[in-house]
């Protein structure tokens, strides 16, 4: 892989608490230069609050967060030139004609680049004489992906950004991002509840509940050693020990079920040993199913 | 810089027109009014002068509301939070806001100053001169531009923060009051006097901090 | 060739076993240039590192080499090596066939002369080069 040992975004400890709710706990967090770092997790877990804080928009209660090198409430300004950001919902001026929009974003970049510009101009069809309150919610967050690539940032942010798009919309979007940006220098950190996007696109992947990062790994990775292990059992109400690395378990009638984190042969042959079971078997796992078992597994312990 | 200026240019052109229609229909319409009157007794001084007068009086209103619309109106449709992920600084955002709010203000002031401390008096004698006036006045108008400015770095709403800005005088002077009544301080004599310093001081530190805290926070 | 973002295979390892079978199929052949990575990462709509970690898999696999300075290309040896690690893929799922049978409680004789039947209707079919 194109990934060279410098981190481009690196949390260190970073917490963040409204009121008497920790929306941020102890996040660390390291993304590699060409690294495409896809952060998932449900609705409340502190993905957009991260996000706002790497973006400068929301100060963090400790900790520290670096891009490129930076502390980003050092340099709000330096950082902000070299990262280009699309955002869940746009707020570009709606009293601004697209061309009026280029315009003024353009000037606050050194490195702009009109053909570029041009070429995501007609690729994307965007009428420059249109105002922005005229478009549709598409042709919004498309004019928004522009205008953070336009100026060829070394870190592209998204916080789900293709959230509400239609299908067709989407795949622009994901073409917009693989035509620029995806070259192994360039590093993209999204948050995304499109798990499909996510496969496509994602290197690494971490996962956000409640506040915690539980994973943080390749995506390869996770998808190939989590799996759950389903046993029957022999007897319901004999005891059973839980194998090692276990994400969440369940059991309905006579099948356990146990999701685990470092799936290997050995795993099954152990559970086979310590419990009395007939009949086990693993199941491979995608990454919504693994998603899933990662917040209910947390949300049990809770 | 220069793209920050014409943005809030343009968000405030429609604001900017009224105040020019504010700032001349005093004249316009005093003037079709009191033609026939200074014609006849050749009060030209003095009808220039009362049209003065009445648009430093009505610039208040403007100049409280450019203040006040500043920081608000790019909340109200959460632009606010476009332009805080775009690379200007704090400071060169609200900068460009306070040079046109300010701007804008200056030369409504100078106009009407022009007007009624030159002008009238060059065209005849009356009595009294604008001095008075003018002394309650312009340090009014600072502390409304104050107040306003203040209410929309933290305030959503323009309407909100052009209550607070046109509210300010009376509570300022409703203390000063107070403290009259209560304590005897300051004199009857010198109450005009010392509203006029009390304004000015609390409209400058009051700008000044309230800056200070919008550069120094975070969100939009 | 698609790939299938809600699989649980890796989307890299999707790409190697499309690639492979189309080498088996002939529509790449020996000597035959293949796309690029920015070309294949487009028209599969996944990240590039992606197809660069499966060209990199075939690579090591001796199924296609690089070139300097003109991209991928299949290896000489390449369709061989394509076909031994199909067939590789082939028993693997008749081990998996072996598991079900079991957990099915069939007997093994009747799972093998299917088994012998199936093979021999398709064998006889097609005519494969």
């Amino acid at each position: 892989m194109n990934e060279s040992n410098e981190a481009v975004i690196e949390f260190l400890g970073v917490r963040k608490r409204f009121g008497t709710q920790e929306a941020v706990r102890e996040l660390s967090l390291r993304i590699p230069r060409g690294c495409v770092y896809a952060l998932l997790g449900p609705n409340g877990a502190g993905k957009s609050t991260t996000i706002k804080m790497a973006m400068g928009s929301l100060r963090r209660d400790a900790g520290s967060i670096r891009i490129l090198g930076r502390e980003v409430c050092d340099d709000p300004s330096w950082v902000k030139q070299r990262v280009g950001f699309v955002g869940e919902l746009q707020f570009i001026y709606r009293w601004m004609r697209i061309a009026e929009v280029i315009r003024f974003c353009s000037s606050f970049y050194p490195t702009w680049n009109a053909t570029l510009c041009q070429e995501l101009v007609r690729r994307f069809e965007l009428d420059p004489r249109k105002k922005v309150r005229h478009l549709s919610k598409g042709m919004t967050v498309k004019l928004g992906l522009l205008l953070a690539i336009a100026h060829e940032p070394e870190v592209l942010i998204l916080d789900e950004p293709t959230s509400g798009l239609d299908p067709l919309m989407r795949e622009d979007f994901v073409d917009g991002i693989l035509r620029n940006m995806c070259d192994g220098r360039r590093s993209i950190l999204f948050a995304s509840h499109t798990l499909q996007d996510v496969q496509r696109l994602a290197d690494r992947v971490g996962i956000l509940v409640d506040g915690e990062l539980l994973v943080d790994r390749p995506i390869d990775e996770l998808l190939r050693t989590t799996k759950t292990i389903r046993a029957v059992l022999t007897d319901e109400k004999s005891p059973r020990r839980t194998p090692h690395g276990a994400i969440v378990e369940s059991v309905d009638r006579r099948e356990w079920s146990v999701t685990v984190s470092d799936f290997s042969a050995g795993q099954v042959e152990q559970v086979r040993s310590q419990n009395r079971v007939e009949s086990i078997d693993a199941v491979n796992m995608n990454l919504e199913e693994i998603f899933k078992a990662y917040v209910r597994g947390r949300r049990n312990v809770a | 810089m220069r793209a920050l200026l014409w943005k809030d240019y343009r968000m405030n052109r429609a604001l900017l027109i009224v105040s020019a229609f504010v700032l001349v229909s005093p004249y316009a319409i005093g003037f079709a009014v009191q033609y026939r009157n200074a014609q006849s007794t050749g009060m030209w001084g003095g009808m220039v002068a009362a049209m003065a007068l009445a648009a430093m009086a009505t610039s208040l209103l403007t100049i409280s509301l450019l203040a006040a619309n500043a920081f608000t109106q790019e909340r109200t449709d959460r632009s606010a939070e476009f332009l805080a992920c775009l690379p200007p600084s704090r400071l060169c955002i609200l900068l460009s806001k306070f040079a046109l709010a300010f701007s804008v203000s200056l030369v409504m002031w100078v106009v009407n100053l022009v007007m009624g401390l030159v002008v009238a008096p060059a065209l005849g004698d009356f009595q009294p001169s604008l001095a008075d006036p003018v002394s309650f006045l312009l340090p009014t108008s600072a502390l409304v531009f104050a107040a306003g400015w203040g209410a929309s770095t933290v305030m959503t709403s323009p309407v909100g923060a052009w209550g607070v800005a046109t509210a300010t005088p009376l509570v300022l002077g409703g203390i000063l009051y107070a403290s009259w009544y209560y304590f005897g301080v300051p004199s009857e004599g010198e109450f005009g006097s010392a509203y006029s310093v009390a304004a000015v001081v609390v409209a400058v530190v009051g700008f000044a901090v309230s800056s200070v805290l919008y550069v120094r926070r975070v969100e939009p | 060739m698609t790939i299938d973002p809600q699989s649980h295979i890796p989307v890299y390892l999707q790409i190697v076993d499309g690639l492979r079978h189309a080498i088996v199929r002939g529509v790449y052949r020996a000597g035959d240039v293949l796309p690029s990575v920015r070309e294949l990462s487009l028209k599969l709509k996944v990240n590039p590192n992606t197809v660069l970690r499966a060209y990199e898999a075939l690579e090591s696999d001796k199924v296609i080499e690089k070139r300097r300075g003109s991209g991928m290309y299949v290896a000489m040896g390449g369709l061989k090596a394509a076909r031994e690690q199909s067939a590789e893929a082939v028993l693997e799922s008749l081990d998996e066939v072996a598991v079900q049978a079991r957990a099915a409680d069939m007997k093994p004789q009747g799972v093998m002369k299917h088994f012998a039947q199936a093979m021999f209707k398709v064998f006889s079919k097609e005519p494969k080069s």
